[in-house]
């Protein structure tokens, strides 16, 4: 990987759009975002005054400009009362939401009227991208718009572009804090401080209960919230990068934390994957623990993570790697001396230490199960305080080319193969039950008379992309679930006689390998439904409603794990009553097949 | 012989006066118009009827709080702190007697109910608070004086949308208890798909049977019960418990398995919250986070009550236990055993004694030594509750105590029947048999559903019944109902009674020498809640109590150094705090008192010393002493 053109501007006040603006697709496009863009400034870029609406207003002429692909959502409001708005970028047409396959008979009443459908991209892997967190991070920002303006004007060109903007969904929300970027003093400071960043519930309160994150609780700030609260209601996101500005380094979590509490295959996908990725886009040395094939024997360098890294492969400090790795070892350092410079955990032992509380991208890998990363994304120190312009459109490729990688690494779940096939066929769909008093024997028939077929299908369901549909502990973080596969069928049609319904697969794996699951502390929370009463908080309500049910869905087969699984039913079909099968992962996306029956 | 001019010449400044004057730092307090010095009189019960034997919906439960707010409008303001997920407005009554203040200058007691949707006997206590409040204050000196000095936020009923569907839809005793944030209960991919519906249409959601010789139930002789038959060889129909009422919404052989309801709102709250018990994040719910937001805006709330269901609990904000850091497990159980013992003591004369082997931080002691008397007659009024230690884990009541510094009480309220009335046999518990008694006897009949048949989609013929009415278990049934809230409202007025009250007492001016006069005064606060809690402290959210003084042009407060004065030579404990010229900042605890000496020169013959009193929570009080000098004849001096 060639090491991107960064040199400095030369005069400064050159606009990345000023170069590449026939990208565009709208003349309207390209004056709304030069405006944008224009007045790049030195070092610190200055915030300009109509930024944030200026912003909104290239959204929503891209938006309006493709809507097979694009959709604004306003998904709240600052303190100041700003709109924060996210570009859906996705082909609208492909996706299945599980919502609209399984069909729901008898409801009750009054309904309720608490949820709205999932719109079809939620059927899809998401990513998301944000900037501006801190309002005073312009060149998060800029990459952002230049991430859209690559999806939307690719999508027609570039079929790889195409691809992914067909199978996944790219959430962007190019400025998370428009108030403060709205100028000096239009900052509401009593509201959010610090931006959003600094407000989220991981590693919000000190050691000793009092606050350590900003705002007076965590989730206080409404641009804080607003991220908080689209993310609960898009759970298939499972990439999170944030843009900010100055730095020049992208820390993965965490902040508050010591190494042990990072899965070690996590730490396997963050460093050997996306690290090695990272640091080979922007010509860093990648350390030679990472370029080993990640295997399953947990060999050295299968551990070795960031917060550990050492030498590079170029041998920077010498040496090679693979010494025992002391990632595990809560309270130690993980300090640049013995990391990479441009990708690192931002943990530091002091527990005093003022910063790292309320991280954003803490919060969405620890609570919420994505892979997060915050991106300084422009280092002013490395690049001798050039103003961005050439320099800033490096550093948008950049990053364009890492989240372009990222999204090739999605999961996929699919029915890889599917079939259906008559073993007999017979006059009832249940078997008949007797009860017998005396000599008198009742015998009840259930389900209506008629001709089925008894049937057994057989599916293999596979995770074709590269990482598993959830981070490795994420199914213990409540609101997350297992991987599960329903079968579809006329209920007064098709009555199943093995197997259930649906049924859960845990998590499918992906196609690349990653380190065996370390011997961990039985998990506090199996894995489960997405919220709601049942968890371990529930107390109250929990038995009663235990004891509703009438049988448990069969538990995900130990004995099947990796990227496949092979599930199997046997039910009674009456005539020619359509089957199908939809598989369904948070984070995989939902899938669906007909069946045939032969 | 005296003579005038050996008078007028011995008129020496002799007689010193002092004139006391007291004001408060607020408006004077109204007459009560309607007085009713006896008990068995009207206290205003008719001037805004409610019927307390039924529970109210949201329509109806509005149309009484905009009626009350209507009515008492000189000691109410009706507004909504914000809405619930499905736009239902959270009402809250602000009372306090406007002719004596605005309502954030006064200290607040902060009631509400049923944060869990099922909870609805929540909903009526706090109402019923309200109301007894705004009826009573022209005929009950007791409820003026609250409403003149305290203000009271009460919001009946937090979970609107869960409140108004157990209150007029069929329900379970259990549900709704959550906002309506959906959710995945059963992980299948769907949000609140199976929810429980009411198969027979009776209006309550009962217990579904299904004939099966498998199954481990019979019919009761009574034919009211489905009982558990404890040996297999006995014959007859079996039954096997289905659940509760609901359709296989979503085909999965499975029911009510996704029911409405996301997050426990008591755990929704940010201090000790989890992602595993508060998910999605702290304060996702509007319905809590209207709550907290409304808390951290007004400083003035000084305790807050939070109304539960059920169990008979008094369960109280207190310091965490140093105890597992400061004693070995030996020394606990030690301690634990002497602590047992001095309760059993007490108890021989208060059977409503409390005492807990709990040791807080020196530093946080008060707060606990508070909560004990406050929750010991919190026990003496309800009678039959239990005073507890709350948990944390992003509870409400955790939230006010740790991170504003407010005592905090969740009280759940209501419980199994009144032994009195059901434990016939005395063993202390109340079997089945005694249960319908209950039934039988105390709702004469209401309360129980029948077993009886019914058709049902999913599973053919089906039994329906033999359970319990929502309204018997999780909230009291109608007949109980006013009993509890007024039982409950003694408890918070009687907490409120208790908020500090600052006042200076026993002033004096003493001549020192010459044109020197000691003034001595005392500050208490004879209630039992300090002026700011412990915690308050620790977060640096109190403000401390002051003492200043003015004096007239002539009169001068001569500088005495900081520290203690001694006021009696001879006597080493007979000591005050000086008075500077700089106003003094004290903490006083409850039932406290701090004694104060100042020094004064005055010239002339008239001149006075005010003093004033400022505490946050505990009210301002200015004493202004008029010092004058009047003639008197002395004795004739020798040899006249």
């Amino acid at each position: 990987m060639s090491t991107p053109d960064v040199r400095p501007a030369r005069r400064g006040r050159i606009s990345l759009w000023d170069v590449r603006a026939t990208a565009f697709v709208t003349a309207a496009a390209v004056v709304a975002a030069a405006s944008v863009v224009s007045a790049a400034g030195h070092g610190q870029a200055p915030v300009r005054q109509g930024r944030p609406p200026v912003v909104g207003d290239y959204l929503k002429q891209v938006a309006a400009a493709h809507p097979a692909i694009a959709e604004l959502v306003e998904i709240g409001r600052t303190a100041g009362n700003r709109p924060i708005h996210v570009l859906v970028v996705s082909n609208m047409k492909t996706g299945a939401a599980i919502d609209s396959l399984v069909p729901l008979q008898n409801p009750r009443k009054p309904a309720v009227n608490n949820l709205s459908p999932m719109k079809a991209y939620m059927g899809k892997p998401g990513q998301w991208i944000d900037g501006g967190a801190h309002g005073f991070a312009p060149a998060g920002t800029e990459v952002c718009l230049y991430v859209i303006d690559k999806l939307v004007s690719g999508y027609a060109a570039d079929p790889e572009i195409k691809n992914l903007v067909d199978a996944n969904v790219f959430y962007i929300c190019p400025l998370v804090y428009p108030d403060a970027a709205a100028g000096p003093g239009t900052a509401p400071s009593a509201a959010a401080p610090a931006g959003a960043n600094g407000n989220y519930p991981e590693g919000w309160w000190k050691d000793d209960n009092t606050p350590g994150g900003t705002g007076a609780y965590p989730s206080s700030s409404p641009e804080a919230r607003a991220l908080l609260e689209f993310f609960t209601n898009h759970t298939n996101i499972l990439m999170v990068q944030s843009f900010h500005t100055h730095g020049g380094v992208t820390l993965r979590p965490f902040a508050r934390w010591p190494e042990s509490r990072v899965d070690p295959r996590d730490a396997a996908v963050y460093d050997r994957v996306l690290g090695k990725k990272y640091l080979e886009l922007v010509g860093e040395p990648v350390p030679a623990s990472w370029t080993a094939p990640i295997g399953q024997g947990g060999g050295a360098g299968d551990r070795q993570s960031a917060a550990t890294a050492g030498q590079p492969a170029a041998g920077r400090r010498g040496g090679a790697g693979g010494a025992p790795p002391p990632a595990d070892q809560p309270g130690r350092r993980a300090s640049a001396v013995d990391q990479p410079a441009a990708w690192r955990t931002g943990f530091n032992h002091d527990r005093q230490a003022p910063g790292g509380f309320g991280v954003f991208a803490d919060w969405a890998y620890g609570q919420f199960g994505a892979y997060a990363v915050s991106t300084q994304a422009w280092d002013p120190q490395g690049q001798a305080k050039a103003a961005p312009g050439e320099a800033l459109a490096a550093v948008c490729e950049t990053h364009w080319q890492f989240e372009k990688y990222k999204s090739t690494l999605l999961p996929h779940v699919e029915i890889a193969e599917a079939s259906a096939k008559v073993l007999y066929t017979a006059n009832q769909a249940t078997r008949a039950s007797a009860a017998q008093e005396g000599d008198s024997v009742a015998v009840r028939k259930a389900g209506v008379p008629g001709k089925y077929k008894v049937v057994q299908i057989t599916a293999t369901i596979a995770n074709s992309g590269a990482l598993p549909t959830q981070v490795a502990q994420g199914t213990q973080l409540r609101g997350n679930r297992e991987d599960v596969v329903w079968l579809l069928g006329d209920r007064t049609k098709v009555t199943v006689l093995e197997g259930s319904r649906w049924m859960r697969l845990g998590v499918l794996q992906g196609t690349l390998p990653l380190p065996a699951a370390a011997a961990r502390p039985a998990a506090q929370a199996g894995a489960r439904g997405g919220g709601g009463r049942g968890g371990p908080g529930g107390q109250a309500g929990t038995t009663p409603l235990a004891q509703l049910r009438l049988q448990t869905p069969e538990a995900a087969d130990p004995t099947q794990v990796g990227s496949r699984r092979v599930v199997t039913w046997l039910v009674a079909v009456e005539g020619d009553a359509p089957l199908r099968i939809a598989v369904t992962s948070q984070r995989g996306g939902t899938a669906v097949r007909d069946l045939v029956i032969q | 012989m005296h003579t005038k001019t050996f008078r007028r010449r011995l008129l020496v400044p002799a007689l010193v006066v002092f004139a006391l004057g007291v004001t408060a730092g607020s408006t004077p307090l109204r007459a009560q118009k309607k007085l009713q010095p006896s008990p068995g009189g009207s206290h205003g019960e008719m001037d805004f009827p409610i019927n307390w034997k039924q529970y109210y919906g949201y329509a109806e439960k509005t149309k009484i709080l905009q009626g009350l707010q209507k009515q008492y409008a000189h000691l109410a303001d009706l507004s909504t702190i914000g809405t619930s997920r499905m736009g239902r407005d959270q009402w809250m009554l602000t009372i306090t007697a406007k002719a004596t203040g605005d309502a954030g200058s006064k200290p607040a007691m902060w009631v509400d109910g049923a944060i869990h949707g099922n909870e609805i006997n929540g909903v009526t206590c706090s109402l019923y608070v309200a109301w007894y409040l705004l009826t009573r204050y022209d005929y009950d000196p007791y409820v003026k004086g609250l409403v003149d000095r305290t203000t009271f936020y009460i919001l009946p009923g937090l979970n609107v949308d869960g409140n108004d569907s157990y209150a007029m839809e069929p329900n379970t005793e259990n549900n709704p208890r959550e906002p309506y944030r959906p959710g995945d209960d059963d992980g299948d991919g769907l949000y609140d798909e199976d929810q429980t519906e009411d198969v027979d249409g009776d209006g309550e959601i009962s217990v579904m049977w299904a004939e099966d010789q498998a199954g481990e139930y019979m019919m009761a002789p009574d034919g009211r019960r489905f009982v558990r038959v404890a040996d297999p060889r006995v014959t007859g129909t079996r039954f096997r418990r289905v659940g509760m009422e609901g359709y296989d919404n979503d085909g999965d052989g499975r029911i009510n398995e996704d029911d409405l309801g996301g997050p426990d709102p008591n755990r929704n709250f940010p201090f000790g919250w989890t992602l595993q018990d508060g998910w999605p994040y702290p304060m996702s719910e509007s319905e809590t986070r209207n709550v907290f937001e409304f808390q951290l805006k007004h400083p003035n709330i000084f305790a807050s009550f939070h109304f539960h269901n059920t169990g008979r609990l008094i369960m109280f904000m207190a310091p965490p236990d140093t105890r597992a850091v400061t004693m070995t497990a030996e020394q606990r159980t030690a301690q634990e055993a002497r602590v047992a013992a001095q309760l059993e003591d007490m108890r021989r004369t208060d059977k409503y004694a409390q005492l807990f082997p709990r040791v807080a931080a020196p530093e946080l002691q008060n707060d606990m030594d508070t909560q004990l008397a406050i929750v010991t007659e919190g026990a003496h009024i309800l009678k039959d509750y239990t005073p507890t230690f709350s948990g944390l884990s992003g509870q409400a009541q955790a939230a006010s105590y740790n991170m504003l510094g407010a005592f905090a009480y969740l009280v759940e309220l209501w419980g199994p029947p009144p032994m009195a009335e059901v434990d016939r046999n005395g063993d202390g518990r109340m079997d089945e048999d005694e249960q319908q008694a209950w039934f039988d006897t105390e709702l004469t009949g209401d309360g129980w559903i029948a077993p009886h048949k019914v058709k049902h989609p999913d599973l053919g013929e089906v039994w329906i019944g033999g359970s319990a009415k929502k309204h018997t278990g999780r909230t009291p049934p109608a007949p109980y109902m006013e009993t509890e809230a007024l039982r409950q409202t003694h408890f918070v007025l009687y907490s409120a009674s208790q908020f500090p009250r600052v006042e200076i007492d026993r002033v004096s001016v003493t001549p020192a020498t010459g044109d020197l006069y000691w003034v001595d005064a005392t500050v208490q606060n004879d209630r039992v809640y300090p002026t700011f809690s412990d915690r308050a402290l620790q977060l640096g959210r109190a403000t401390r109590d002051r003492l200043s003084v003015s004096t007239s042009p002539n009169v001068t407060l001569v500088e005495l150094p900081d520290g203690v004065v001694r006021t009696d030579p001879s006597n080493a404990q007979a000591a005050a705090t000086a008075l500077t010229g700089k106003a003094a900042e004290f903490r006083l605890r409850g039932r406290d008192s701090i004694r104060f000496r100042g020094l004064v020169r005055m010239t002339g013959t008239e001149g006075w010393v005010e003093l004033r009193a400022e505490s946050k929570f505990g009210g301002v009080q200015t004493r202004r002493v008029a010092i004058k000098i009047a003639a008197q004849a002395s004795a004739p001096p020798p040899g006249a």
